[in-house]
């Protein structure tokens, strides 16, 4: 069944709009404004302090989600995001944590503004919920954002947002994430912003609504309330900072906090070569059975002082989750900018954003429209886009003798999903997503390796549970959690290592335990290489079925590879959904960060170093960087001279062959 | 100017190795029109790739790389459907001027 437009959608689709657009749509609130004079007249310091305390007010946001959050999504792998916003939604600070969350936020407060002003209305105390990938907020259905305004003398002053991942939101699969599902009437109903929170009460009426529909509706009723607490938090702080220094004060740092971002942006971006860089960005999979792959094209163009994103060329919109909204298409931007371009400079995307533009056509894989399925967009188009913006800004980054350095291969080319459901060991229903590939490798540097299991681009403060948090929170039995040879790609700098999780189910009173497995990456590798260099590995996912583990427990052996274990072996495609049986093992291995340069030119004591750390295996060294060891494991020095021109021979040999 | 860790263009528009000098192409044309193309089965990319993309896919995988004709240093590497065209390039607004 194809995927057919429905009449009405359109109004969900975010449409940028000027802030005096919005202030006229909503006309009938009084909003704190400043003019020009307000803004300059800040003296320095004061600028510096309160800026300061903005950052430090999301900090305590962030902090306060993570100490009310129950899902250890959040309180341990930090999947999550908090902003502050000017009175028309521009985003003023968003936290260091999922950068792809919070820069959507500005497109649901700006929507809110425009469609929820007349009714019910925005008044003190009001929250609003939205988790609609096409108005934002975030860039799927488990993105549940909860954003308030903040009202200073019966005056709309501005906004305050959390939004955090949700482990579940119904749809056909375990964790909203349905793999088998062809539209978005597959998965969890995207919710526009609705007032949750009514002058300070949370409405029963409505939470009923948004928690119905969840598998574990008590844990997304705390992370809701963690949302609000962070939101308090952020209100009474600036509360007390407007008590201290004035409305028109703090305000004009906001404003200036912008214009100071986009001024710096532009100044370096003027710095750079006028030019086009292009890149290609693949993903295996749009749904379970689908053999299919699709890709996004970006021709990014520097001109002056401003970057252009042209996608023109992108596969169209398809049957399956893998699309994105534009709010994905943004989430793909942003977090590669913010990373790459503003390393020196503050992360104030209402001023960045000025410096954007964006072509892209819509229903397009990554600018879907209504209805197509976008449960996996985050970890899917906006990925993948993220991954071309990488290659674009990287390339042009290296042209600069000092810009260069900011310069980084794609990192972690995509999320190896793997939900778990069932029944946990103390009896009650569970349904997490695993976060342990949260710890991908970061790609290869001009002047240094890739950070081995170092995170992602788009999460700077992402982490890991202990394992022994996940055994404790979740059924299940870890034989192995490590980094793996040869994930990184290879290059005169090499890309951080990926890394593998092995583990079976464990004590669950139903004996079996649900999977959900999606990543795209196995057909060919999403973490591309710069300058030459090596995209990293294949993700790689693997099911044992009907093993001997439990006999091997018995003995007292614990298997350390995929070989110590006697049973049937699957190579799992790129979308699966399945039950884990007692005695089956799960092995999932996600990507590293991809190579800089030619391996080639690599230092071959490196090499040698890697392979003492099991980082590059012998065949690796020999096959790919021509480097050779004595039988101590010493360099070679002749022999390698001699195995690298043998490379280079063979690299000679197509001119030879035509 | 250096293009990358491997390439340099002068004002006219000629792409040379940064390790050899040699001549790779034209930036207003085709930067890489001189350069040796490569195309090989993805699983020479070493012991990265797992498994045959034939698994996940009936469309051909393929580790498509460019060289330097003078000293065959590596230039672009890719792996990416057979049946695609390469779309990682560049052009500057300078030497098109």
């Amino acid at each position: 069944m194809t995927i057919t437009h429905v009449s009405g959608s359109e109004r969900f689709n975010f449409v940028q709009r000027s802030p005096a657009e919005l202030l006229a749509a909503a006309s009938n609130l009084a909003i704190h404004t400043i003019d020009e004079r307000a803004i300059e007249a800040v003296d320095p310091l004061t600028f510096e302090v309160i800026r300061h305390r903005l950052a430090a007010i999301t900090e305590d946001m962030g902090d306060a989600l993570k100490r009310m959050s129950g899902s250890v999504v959040v309180t341990d792998c930090n999947d999550f995001s908090a902003a502050i916003a000017d009175e028309t939604g521009d985003l003023v600070l968003v936290g260091v944590y999922n950068t792809q969350l919070a820069a959507s936020l500005d497109m649901a407060i700006k929507w809110t503004l425009e469609h929820r002003c007349e009714r019910p209305g925005i008044k003190p105390g009001d929250m609003f919920l939205c988790n609609d990938p096409w108005v934002g907020g975030g860039l799927h259905q488990n993105d549940v954002s909860l954003f308030a305004p903040l009202f200073h003398d019966g005056k709309l002053f501005a906004w305050t947002g959390a939004v955090c991942h949700q482990v579940d939101l119904g749809g056909v699969s375990p964790g909203s994430w349905s793999v088998s599902g062809r539209d978005v009437f597959w998965e969890s109903t995207p919710v526009p912003p609705v007032k949750i929170i009514e002058g300070g009460e949370l409405r029963p009426d409505i939470e009923d609504m948004y928690l119905r529909r969840s598998r574990v509706p008590k844990l997304i009723a705390l992370d809701l309330r963690a949302k609000l607490g962070a939101n308090n938090v952020a209100q009474e702080r600036l509360d007390q900072l407007i008590g201290k220094y004035g409305p028109d004060t703090v305000k004009a740092v906001m404003k200036r906090m912008m214009a100071d971002a986009e001024k710096r942006l532009r100044a370096k971006l003027s710095s750079l070569p006028n030019g086009t860089w292009g890149a290609v960005a693949h993903q295996d999979g749009a749904r379970a059975g689908d053999d299919g792959i699709y890709k996004i094209v970006l021709q990014m163009s520097k001109q002056g002082d401003s970057l252009t994103f042209d996608f023109t060329g992108t596969d169209k919109q398809v049957e399956g989750f893998i699309n994105c909204t534009f709010a994905g298409l943004r989430g793909g931007i942003m977090p590669i900018v913010l990373t790459m371009l503003c390393n020196d400079i503050p992360w104030v995307p209402g001023g960045i954003y000025r410096c954007l533009n964006i072509i892209s056509e819509q229903g397009t894989i990554n600018n879907c429209t209504f209805p197509a399925g976008v449960g996996k967009a985050s970890v899917a188009s906006a990925w993948a886009t993220q991954n071309a913006v990488s290659e674009t800004i990287a390339s042009m980054l290296v042209t600069h003798p000092q810009h260069c350095r900011g310069a980084m291969s794609v990192c972690e080319g995509t999320w190896d999903l793997t939900v778990l459901a069932g029944v946990d060991q103390r009896g009650g229903p569970f349904v997490t997503m695993l976060c342990d590939s949260m710890s991908g490798g970061l790609g290869a540097r001009t002047d240094r390796d890739g950070v081995d299991t170092g995170g992602q681009s788009c999460i700077p403060m992402g982490r890991i549970a202990d394992v022994e948090i996940n055994e404790f929170s979740f059924p299940m039995l870890y034989l192995w959690r490590r980094e793996e040879v040869d994930s990184g790609g290879p290059g005169r700098f090499r890309g951080g290592l990926g890394a593998s999780s092995c583990f079976i189910p464990h004590d669950s009173p139903a004996g079996r335990v649900h999977l959900v497995v999606s990543s795209p990456g196995k057909a060919l590798p999403l973490a591309h290489g710069l300058c030459g260099g090596y995209p990293a590995n294949n993700s790689y996912d693997v099911l044992v079925r009907a093993t001997d583990v439990h006999q091997q427990f018995a003995a007292g052996r614990i298997p350390r590879n995929l070989q110590d274990i006697v049973g049937q072996h699957d190579e799992l495609p790129s979308h699966a959904e399945t039950d884990l049986d007692p005695g089956d093992v799960y092995y999932t291995h996600w990507q590293g960060g991809g190579g800089y340069g030619d391996p080639l030119l690599r230092d071959p004591h490196e090499v040698v170093h890697d392979i003492h750390r099991q980082r590059v295996s012998a065949h690796a060294a020999d096959m790919i960087y021509g480097v050779v060891c004595d039988a101590d494991g010493t360099l070679d020095d002749a022999a390698t001279q001699t195995r690298r021109n043998q490379l280079r021979e063979v690299r000679a040999g197509d001119r030879k062959a035509g | 100017m250096n293009i990358d860790d491997n390439l340099t263009v002068d004002s006219a528009g000629v792409v040379q190795c940064r390790h050899c000098s040699a001549t790779i192409g034209n930036a207003r044309t085709d930067p890489l029109s001189g350069a040796l193309q490569r195309v090989r089965p993805a699983a020479d990319a070493g012991p990265g790739v797992h498994a045959d993309p034939s698994h996940y896919t009936k469309r051909e995988i393929v580790l498509r790389q460019a060289f330097c004709p003078g000293c065959y240093a590596l230039l672009r590497t890719e792996i990416v459907p057979a049946d695609e065209p390469v779309f990682r390039n560049w052009r500057l607004a300078a030497i098109e001027e």
